[in-house]
């Protein structure tokens, strides 16, 4: 960390052959698909398009570069480069939709979308100086990511698309609100499980291996498995509750360290997802086109596997190099510009642009999880950390469910899939980490030496905490050892809180009373 | 919290392996049975996106050629006077691909997928064109085969003709009828290719099946050259050796009595020269002859001459399906009066329209049997020549010694039995054969060849089906004409 500004200026180099080499990778790629799709014609809006998303990553990049120069910019050029990988493939899909006599603007509304995103993030990147001030909101964040999870639901507002009501319309554009009501549910969830993770560390009765969590602190994992199932009953979206459900159990464990809170998590879902097979056709009949995908009746069945099977039909299709831009037929498969883009990829691509594709992914999800682990307050951490693993449990789901791990969950890649929603809300989702990632590099405005010696100790506290917690578990000694440990745990939340406020030197007056006062009160 | 977050990664990371593992299971592991698949359309709808190699008559008539279309599936397959050419073209469709004929045999070729093409692929890759199939050039003669499409088509016959060049093998004409037009299964509406495959499929009249090569009839007197063949082999008959006939004959061990069909074959005295048996068509001393020769003798010529085994026509298993002719039958393990039977081409013996083609080939060739071909060339898009046409002997079948008097025995058959025949300054030799059906109805057969008295140019084979007449009558006029047309 004490060399971190040396680095920073070290950085330009890296940072240009990055801009380098997605311009470059993006130009010839759009080059070849045109060339492919069109005979080489550029149209005059993609070209107007493209030209102005040139020119607003460059003006964000350099914003980046300005105001937020320790961010970690590999999560830019990321998302970026994936952007325009999905643009694409989704302006190829138009050009063989159209051929089909089936017009469709899909890639040009993305590319526009694209530009908003940009925007997005150029504008949050100025106005946010500090992501902790999410965390004042914690419960009015709750309030407009539930209210924007149940919109759809409200007559007149949500619009219903292919038999899901999951959309609102907003100034005529459909806009799929859920996507936006992770980012709130995240920012509630890291807040509220920064305030009680301790709480929620201590344990009840002890079944085998499994520490039971006291049941009064069942509260809020009932609470949001219950809005999750609420999702998935009313709107009959199994992806979302699921994606809900993973962000709270990630947090839950990173916050408390107990693996008994992801296996209850784990039984509550997969009851519940049990329960929506039988209840549900959509999903039961998901589940069996997972099962028997080639099973001839499953294949010819209303809402059977067909879909399924012919997007595996374009990976096979595509088999190791693809079939080139413009020279496969993704077009067969439905969705293939969105719920599909995998398998469409896959197959112009071949295994090794899907390999490339992962690696992207990899990239930002690595950082986000360095950013997690390098940033020092602990909200900043059970926010970053939320919602890398989303974005990886997302992709997961998606993935997997096209080359058959895991059902079919109607969820679309991130960055990627033909969608607005999706696409603005996920580069939101960059931006936050860029954010948390300039202020977790950032070195300390005082000596270094004391930054140092500073983290050394939070290592060490954090050590001897976890030592007498995981001590305290196993032999339920009485209060007096609670209590000592519940100081060393204020000892922590002191070295939290420090990197806390704004001025780095003071600790905060208010917070750790509050939780020795709390932790001493439910021990108790 | 750092040591969770850690575990946090590790789970991604775990994710992250499956679904790269899942992944390359799908792509490589499995792409070739995924894609083989019939109810994956991709692998045809890339078949299609290639203009396929054209199929062309000997004298380069375009037979089959692939436009440009609007539709997905980029290309157009279109067959010029499919019915008549549909024997030798098969056909490409939707529903089942290549099928039959020449598209089916060199079907990697014609799409450009064989390994052959490799220097054009490459210079496709290099050029950025798109990489075309291979022109495939037949021994079709288009004036040939119109004609005897037409005289089949004429008068509703369902028969065949085979028409061969008897020094190399080469096909010059394969007409089959009732025939189908290919380009109602080139159709790209999948339902109407299906519809119009139904129909043809299951019609009584089986318009799919190619006469000339898949279908077995009684060879009836036709048969009787391969046993008169034997005869001499056997080196103890001349053309003048005088043998058994008579008007009638009993059958051995039975009460059945075979009568002659004209009095001319009966002889005198009962007895008749082999000559005059071959050119009358004696019943009576053919069987006997065949009962003395024995079943050895008979069934090793007729092996020699091809009973029994597939006949390759065209392609290898390496570039398509391999167009071959079913294998005609002379039976075994016969009782004396079957062999008698069979010795007149009845019973149970089964020969394709193609194999007599060839029998007379043989016998026009010195006793030496061809293999029959139907491509004279492969060319790749840009014309260079990939592989041509060469001559395969599949047998040595008798002497040159033997042919030549069974040429003479034909041509005796000509002058003397069937005038109508006759062609002025074309020395025809021929064979005639009447199989009896049992229904009141024939197969009309006729072999032979021209000309008979120089280099001959080409041997013909006609079946004609369910006919009332006798072969000369119905089979006659066909050949004659076609020799004309060929020779004049």
């Amino acid at each position: 960390m004490t060399d971190t500004r040396e680095k920073r200026t070290g950085d330009l180099g890296h940072q240009l052959a990055l801009l380098a080499l997605v311009a470059v990778l993006s130009s010839v790629g759009f080059l070849h698909m045109f060339e492919s799709v069109s005979a080489g014609s550029v149209p005059q809006r993609y070209m107007m398009a493209l030209g102005a998303a040139g020119v607003l990553s460059l003006v964000v990049w350099i914003i980046l570069r300005q105001l937020k120069s320790y961010a970690n910019q590999n999560i830019f050029f990321g998302v970026t480069m994936l952007t325009l990988l999905g643009c694409m493939e989704i302006i190829r899909i138009d050009y063989e939709n159209e051929g089909l006599g089936r017009a469709s603007s899909a890639g040009f509304n993305q590319l526009v979308w694209f530009l908003l995103s940009l925007v997005l993030m150029g504008g949050t990147l100025v106005a946010v100086k500090d992501y902790r001030i999410f965390r004042k909101f914690s419960y009015i964040s709750m309030v407009i990511g539930l209210a924007l999870l149940f919109s759809p639901m409200v007559p007149g507002l949500g619009v219903s698309i292919n038999g899901s009501r999951i959309w609102i319309n907003v100034l005529g554009h459909s806009v799929q609100p859920a996507e936006f009501a992770k980012i709130f549910m995240a920012f509630f969830f890291a807040s509220y499980l920064f305030d009680h993770r301790d709480r929620l560390a201590v344990g009840g009765k002890k079944i085998g291996a499994l520490h039971l969590p006291r049941l009064r602190d069942f509260g809020p994992i009932i609470v949001v498995w219950a809005a999750c199932m609420g999702v998935l009953v009313l709107q009959k979206d199994l992806g979302t509750g699921l994606l809900f459900f993973a962000m709270f159990v990630c947090m839950l464990y990173v916050a408390t360290g107990r693996v008994s809170w992801i296996i209850i998590g784990f039984i509550f879902f997969v009851a519940a997802a049990f329960f929506a097979s039988q209840v549900f056709s959509h999903v039961g009949n998901r589940v069996e086109a997972w099962l028997h995908p080639f099973d001839n009746h499953v294949y010819l069945a209303v809402g059977g596997s067909q879909q399924l099977v012919t997007g595996i039909f374009g990976l096979a299709a595509g088999g190791l190099f693809g079939t080139g831009l413009g020279q496969g037929y993704p077009a067969l498969t439905p969705l293939a510009n969105s719920d599909f883009i995998y398998s469409s990829l896959g197959e112009e691509l071949g295994l090794t642009g899907l390999f490339a594709v992962l690696a992207i992914y990899t990239v930002i999800i690595c950082t986000g999880i360095v950013t997690a682990i390098k940033v020092k307050d602990g909200f900043g951490k059970l926010l970053a950390s939320g919602l890398v693993f989303t974005m990886a449990f997302q992709i997961f789901t998606v993935v997997g469910g096209i080359t058959l791990v895991i059902p079919l969950t109607g969820l679309t890649l991130p960055y990627m899939a033909a969608g607005g929603s999706s696409l603005v809300a996920n580069w939101m989702v960059a931006t936050l980490l860029l954010i948390i990632s300039h202020q977790a590099n950032r070195p300390d405005e005082d000596t270094s030496s004391d930054t140092f010696a500073m983290a050394a100790l939070e290592v060490i506290n954090e050590k001897k905490a976890q030592e007498e917690k995981q001590k305290m578990l196993r032999s339920h000694r009485a209060s007096r050892e609670v209590a000592s440990q519940a100081v060393s745990t204020a000892t922590q939340f002191i070295t939290d809180a420090e990197s806390d406020t704004e001025s780095d030197a003071e600790p905060d007056s208010t917070e750790p009373p509050t939780d020795t006062r709390e932790q001493e009160e439910y021990d108790e | 919290m750092n040591r969770t977050l850690r575990h946090i990664f590790y789970v991604i990371v775990a994710l992250f392996t499956i679904l790269g593992i899942s992944s390359s299971i799908l792509m490589v592991v499995n792409a070739q049975s995924l894609n083989s698949d019939t109810r994956n359309t991709r692998a045809l709808y890339h078949e299609y996106a290639q203009p396929r190699g054209s199929i062309l008559a000997a004298d380069g008539t375009v037979l089959a050629s692939s436009t440009e279309s609007k539709d997905i599936f980029s290309f157009q397959r279109s067959y010029s006077n499919g019915p008549v050419y549909s024997p030798v073209t098969g056909y490409f469709s939707v529903t089942v691909r290549a099928d039959r004929g020449i598209e089916a045999s060199r079907n990697s070729q014609l799409s450009g997928q064989s390994s052959s093409l490799w220097m054009a692929k490459l210079k496709g890759l290099l050029s950025g064109e798109k990489n075309s199939g291979a022109i495939i050039t037949t021994s079709i003669d288009t004036k040939l085969q119109n004609l005897a499409y037409e005289l089949l088509q004429k008068n509703g016959y369902d028969g065949a003709v085979v028409a061969m060049e008897p020094t190399t093998g080469r096909i010059l004409a394969m007409a089959s009828t009732p025939s189908y037009d290919p380009n109602e299964l080139a159709s790209h509406n999948t339902s109407e290719v299906a519809n119009s495959w139904t129909q043809l499929a299951s019609s009584d009249s089986s318009p799919l099946i190619n006469r000339a090569t898949s279908q077995l009839y009684s060879p009836g007197s036709t048969f009787k050259v391969v046993v008169a063949a034997a005869a001499l082999e056997s080196g103890n008959y001349q053309p003048d050796t005088m043998i058994p006939a008579g008007s009638e004959y009993t059958l051995p061990g039975t009460t059945t009595v075979l009568p002659n069909a004209v009095s001319r074959g009966d002889g005198t005295n009962g007895q008749i020269s082999l000559m005059n048996a071959l050119t009358y068509s004696s019943n009576t001393a053919f069987a006997q002859l065949g009962v003395t020769l024995g079943q050895d003798a008979v069934a090793n010529m007729a092996k020699k001459l091809g009973y029994g085994s597939t006949i390759n026509i065209d392609g290898t298993d390496s570039i398509g399906v391999p167009m071959q002719a079913t294998a005609s039958k002379f039976p075994s393990n016969l009782s004396a009066d079957k062999l008698a039977l069979s010795s007149i081409g009845q019973s149970d013996v089964r020969t394709t329209p193609l194999l007599n083609a060839m029998i007379a080939s043989t016998v026009a060739n010195n006793g030496v049997m061809l293999k029959p071909t139907l491509v004279d060339s492969v060319r790749a898009s840009d014309l260079s020549i990939i592989s041509e046409r060469s001559t395969t002997t599949l047998s040595e079948a008798f002497s040159a010694d033997t042919a030549g008097k069974l040429n003479t025995m034909m041509q005796s058959v000509v002058d003397n039995d069937t005038p109508t025949l006759k062609i002025s300054n074309i020395k025809i030799a021929a064979k005639t054969g009447t199989a009896e059906l049992g229904n009141g109805t024939n197969n009309g057969w006729l072999m032979g060849f021209a000309p008979a008295d120089g280099t001959p140019k080409i041997a013909i084979s006609v079946v004609l089906h369910g006919i009332k007449g006798y072969g000369i009558q119905e089979a006659g006029p066909i050949m004659r004409s076609l020799i004309q047309e060929y020779l004049s």
